[in-house]
């Protein structure tokens, strides 16, 4: 009997880590554009498991599996956002500098009708990513938008590599600076905080390597920090930086200080200048995550243009285009249509801006971001040319499961409401209505405070 | 003497309703003999014409033709109910609201505060804060809670928990079992690390970490004998051990379903001993919560009224409608959670940390109209908690040689008319006066709620505050806000809403050229209030208040 009761304890770690529901699909005649191998007509694209078996003509599965008549249709890959956040409960632990133990996976919210939002517009994954009032902010995670579920670590993306947010410039000298008093002030002051970070990673990573060598048996194992854990972590090259950005003197100032630290996996966010610095970019390595058009929202975001997408490409740069709004995300792919207006980049080109550029960014493009076999089978299908302006986004597949059908789209989708709710009707998340980036969600409580 | 005593209750008993027995009259004798009752020994167990016989705090014996020793009080019960005394899984009972000291030094660098100040005192023992004046031991007593898993207030990590019977003239009186439980939460500081949940969850995975190594550490050292670096000393961390050895249980406050996924997922990362506790919300996590006891929150949301001037749109909108819907069923998920839990043979008790005490028999009947068994909601008031606070042998049933706490109804107690007679904490009798209140408040709007209150709104990270003041002016009120972070102009509303103790409005308020709407809503209990604010698009946040100058 005390066995029987037994098992289920021996059990709950599967349980607990069980896997998320993977679908079947079958999308017959469409026009299938893979980004990787062309565009293909009147083909069928065969999701199994949530992966996807088989692209071709003619192909057939068993009567359960729900089939979409994609003829006349658009068949894309599911558009990625590299930088949103949308489905967290909070983005700034803005209460110090350097906060890279914290992690956005542990403030996922399934229940944001943003995930809704987001696949409305076509877009299966995004970057939910820690805001920028820090200079190292925290931990991010790639999602996927599995609106429906409701446990929030099952949005994760598994296998997806961990990231983390860096952030250069006027959001933290605001927030630390102004407002605390404490470093950094100034730009100057920026950089000695990834030094001193990284320093104290390093030295934290080597009293751990000396420890382990050490074989006596009185040996006592250095305090452990969380902090300078996820710092060396970084230092390891196990986490992909993801940095808040505008000035081009800043970005190469983060370049010598990674360059120094032997760190090379960096995107620069916004990254307004990158037009200037296109070349030095491309040869560390880095990899660049845009706004189509935005700028001028405070001072060091002035010099900006709309061509830099395109700069930055025919520079060899890979280069994404993100929201970092609740609301440009349902329309990424208009914003990547823009890059044909400024910069004329092919069809091919402004679409990988929104697929597999973002995928390589986030370090799951062996994963998604183009329609191959064995890939994942998150897909968007589209009324009309995606890059058109008559696009209108008609399926959005996550896993091989559909999680927004154009045709049963209801008024209100809300899953989680409070019972002494009053308000019938609510605007959750704000977009590009600040004055500021939606990097500083949730310093909100700044608004209050004296000056 | 007695006259003036007797004077002066009679003075006082309209004025408060009822009357317990106070420390100047001493109990004149240790044994009762409760006659002829209806004894419910345990849920689904009546014992119909049965007697109790109390002695030195202990039931001595339970049984109909008991002849009561020549010294004791035969109390005639005829007709009665009698109950064993409730159980409060986890509470606050006998813990004193934190006052926060006004001179405390400010914090320079948010980002490294000391540990008290950042909600981190798993140091603090029950004992240290609990107060035997405190309102809440007589408030809860009333209500028939007899025995109490009492923990400190606070944020993250409060302190222990410890078993108190709600009587006795010492701290030491009361408490049964000390340090029973680590009482956790995911709240976060405010205005300084860790303000946000993630920030809490980091942290705990720090501290919990540091404590392992620590211990390890301390081990090492006491070998060793000689040549080892001494550990430092910190009584957080050291605090911790227990916890981290898997020998004290973690009650983990998780009220909402993310709450309860979080927890769950830090038990995952760092191995603990967990009771989910306060939950609202776990109908979305059923299978995860079977592995574990686990309490359940005892405060269930507001019944849904018709709006009498909603009412007269007969034009509603499609999508109040549909809102309306989906709002009912929210709620009755809410108050369906106790009864679909138990039909997954999840086993679990109440927590009371949020639920008022003059809500408890409210609140237990609610449970039991949405369909609950009246077994089941006895149980979680009984027998659950006393197995999962390991005090079966003392507690929970009416049983020779346990406890003698018990509650003594007039009627059933789910029976709307039954009022709780008499409560037996370890043998003190508390007698109550059940006479029909008066009618006379039957006009809720007349209740007058104006004066001048300092508000404090739990925005993470940081608290807002600042000052209310109400004015009333032929039933009708006037709401001036002021804050204490903010420069701007007061803002003042006057379409304001009473519905009895609940005051109801919306204003704009300025935020640095952009305009938000704001919504308040309070549930005033004497001079102070509790409700939500909700702020534009940022969200909902908790809010309370006190007068600054009470009448009383």
């Amino acid at each position: 009997m005390k066995i029987i009761k037994l098992i289920p304890l021996l059990f709950l770690p599967i349980l607990l880590s069980a896997q998320v529901e993977q679908g079947d699909v079958l999308i017959k005649n469409g026009t299938v554009i893979t980004i990787t191998d062309g565009i293909k007509e009147n083909t069928d694209v065969l999701i199994s498991n949530g992966k996807i078996k088989s692209i071709g003509e003619g192909l057939a599965a068993g009567d359960d599996v729900r089939t979409i008549d994609a003829a006349g249709h658009y068949v894309m890959p599911g558009i990625i956002d590299a930088h949103s956040h949308i489905a967290l409960d909070a983005v700034n632990e803005a209460t110090n500098v350097v906060t890279a133990e914290v992690w956005q996976g542990d403030a996922l919210n399934p229940f944001d009708v943003g995930i809704y939002r987001a696949l409305a517009g076509g877009v299966t994954i995004s970057h939910a990513m820690h805001g920028s009032a820090n200079a190292i902010g925290g931990q991010c995670q790639t999602i996927k938008h599995r609106w429906g579920i409701t446990d929030q670590y099952d949005l994760m993306m598994d296998g997806a590599p961990r990231t983390i947010k860096f952030a250069l410039g006027e959001n933290p000298m605001r927030v630390h600076g102004e407002r605390y008093g404490l470093m950094p002030r100034t730009r100057m002051g920026v950089e000695q905080v990834f030094r001193k970070a990284f320093s104290e990673g390093k030295a934290y990573m080597e009293q751990w390597e000396k420890h382990s060598a050490n074989k006596s048996a009185n040996a006592v194992a250095p305090e452990y920090d969380i902090r300078l854990e996820t710092l060396a972590d970084i230092l390891k090259g196990d986490i992909l930086i993801h940095c808040h950005s505008y000035r081009a003197d800043e970005i190469l100032m983060l370049m010598n200080v990674l360059g120094d630290f032997g760190v090379n996996k960096i995107c620069f966010q916004h990254v307004n200048e990158g037009f200037k610095v296109a070349p030095e970019l491309a040869e560390f390595g880095a990899t660049a995550s845009v706004f189509a058009d935005w700028w001028a929202y405070k001072f060091e975001v002035y010099y900006s243009t709309a061509y830099n997408a395109a700069i930055l490409t025919k520079n060899g740069v890979v280069t994404s285009i993100n929201s970092d709004s609740g609301e440009l995300i349902r329309h990424l792919y208009h914003e990547a249509g823009k890059s044909q207006k400024y910069g004329g980049l092919s069809d091919n080109d402004a679409l990988k801006l929104i697929t597999i550029n973002p995928a390589i960014q986030l370090g799951i493009d062996d994963r998604v971001g183009s329609l191959e076999v064995g890939k994942d089978g998150d897909i968007a299908i589209f009324k009309n040319h995606p890059l058109s302006i008559y696009a209108v986004p008609q399926y959005t597949i996550v896993d091989g499961i559909v999680r927004f059908d154009i045709n049963e789209d209801p008024a209100d989708v809300r899953m989680d409401i409070d019972p002494e709710e009053t308000a019938p009707a609510f605007f959750e998340q704000g977009g590009h209505d600040h004055d500021a980036d939606g990097c500083m969600h949730g310093v909100f409580e700044q608004l209050f405070e004296k000056h | 003497m007695m006259k003036k005593y007797l004077l002066l209750i009679f003075l006082l008993a309209p004025l408060i309703a009822s009357f317990a027995q106070s420390d100047e009259i001493p109990q004149i004798t240790n044994k009762f003999l409760i006659r002829n009752a209806n004894v419910i020994v345990k849920p689904g167990q009546l014992q119909p014409g049965n007697s109790i016989l109390i002695e030195d705090g202990i039931i001595k014996n339970v049984g109909s033709n008991i002849i009561p020793p020549f010294d004791a009080q035969v109390i005639d019960a005829d007709s009665m109910y009698i109950y064993a005394g409730f159980i409060a899984g986890l509470s606050h009972i006998a813990v004193p609201s934190k006052e926060t000291p006004k001179d405390l030094p400010k914090i320079k660098n948010p980002g490294n505060p000391p540990n008290d100040r950042a909600g981190i005192t798993p140091e603090i023992s029950l004992r240290e804060v609990m107060n035997i004046k405190d309102k809440s031991i007589e408030a809860y007593r009333k209500q028939g809670i007899t025995l109490s898993h009492s923990v400190p207030k606070g944020r993250m990590l409060p302190g222990k928990g410890s078993l108190i019977v709600l009587n006795g003239a010492s701290v030491d009186d009361m408490l049964i079992k000390e340090d029973v439980s680590l009482f956790a939460k995911l709240s976060g500081a405010s205005g300084m690390y860790p303000g946000t949940v993630m920030a809490v969850m980091s942290k705990f995975r720090d501290l919990f970490r540091k404590a392992k190594l620590a211990g390890n550490h301390e081990k090492t050292y006491k070998s060793a004998s000689q040549g080892v670096k001494r550990p430092s000393y910190d009584k957080s961390i050291k605090a911790l051990y227990p916890a981290v050895d898997n020998q004290l249980p973690v009650f983990f406050s998780v009220e909402k379903t993310r709450d309860i996924q979080r927890a769950l997922r830090l038990q995952k990362d760092l191995g603990f001993k967990m009771v989910p506790s306060e939950i609202k919300q776990g109908w979305l996590n059923i299978d995860k919560l079977k592995s574990q006891p686990a309490l359940l929150s005892l405060n269930l949301p507001k019944e849904i009224k018709e709006d009498k001037k909603e009412k007269k749109k007969d034009d509603e909108s499609e999508e109040t409608k549909s809102f309306k819907a989906k709002k009912q069923k929210a709620y009755d998920q809410y108050v369906g959670q106790a009864k679909l839990l138990n039909e997954e043979g999840i086993s679990y008790s109440f927590s009371l940390l949020n639920t008022k005490a003059g809500d408890v028999h409210k609140n237990l009947s609610r449970l039991v109209a949405n369909g609950l068994s009246e077994d089941v909601a006895l149980a979680a008031m009984t027998t659950n908690p006393a197995k999962t606070l390991g005090i079966e042998n003392i507690a929970g049933t009416i049983e020779k040689n346990k406890l003698a706490n018990l509650i003594v109804t007039t009627k059933p107690y789910f029976e709307k008319e039954s009022k709780i007679k008499y409560v037996f904490v370890e043998g003190a009798k508390f007698e109550y006066d059940i006479k029909e209140k008066q009618k006379s408040s039957s006009d809720s709007t007349a209740v007058d709620l104006s004066g001048v209150y300092n508000y404090a709104v739990e925005i993470p990270g940081m608290t807002q505050t600042g000052k209310l003041t109400l004015t009333k002016s032929e039933d009708v009120y006037t709401v001036l806000v002021t804050s204490e972070q903010s420069s701007g102009d007061p803002s003042t509303i006057e379409d304001v809403e009473q519905d009895g103790n609940i005051l109801d409005f919306d204003f704009e308020a300025d935020a640095q050229g952009s305009t938000m709407q704001v919504n308040m809503s309070l549930e005033f209990d004497a001079d102070t209030f509790e409700g939500k604010v909700s702020v534009g698009e940022f969200g909902t946040f908790p809010v309370t208040g006190e007068k600054t100058n009470p009448k009383s």
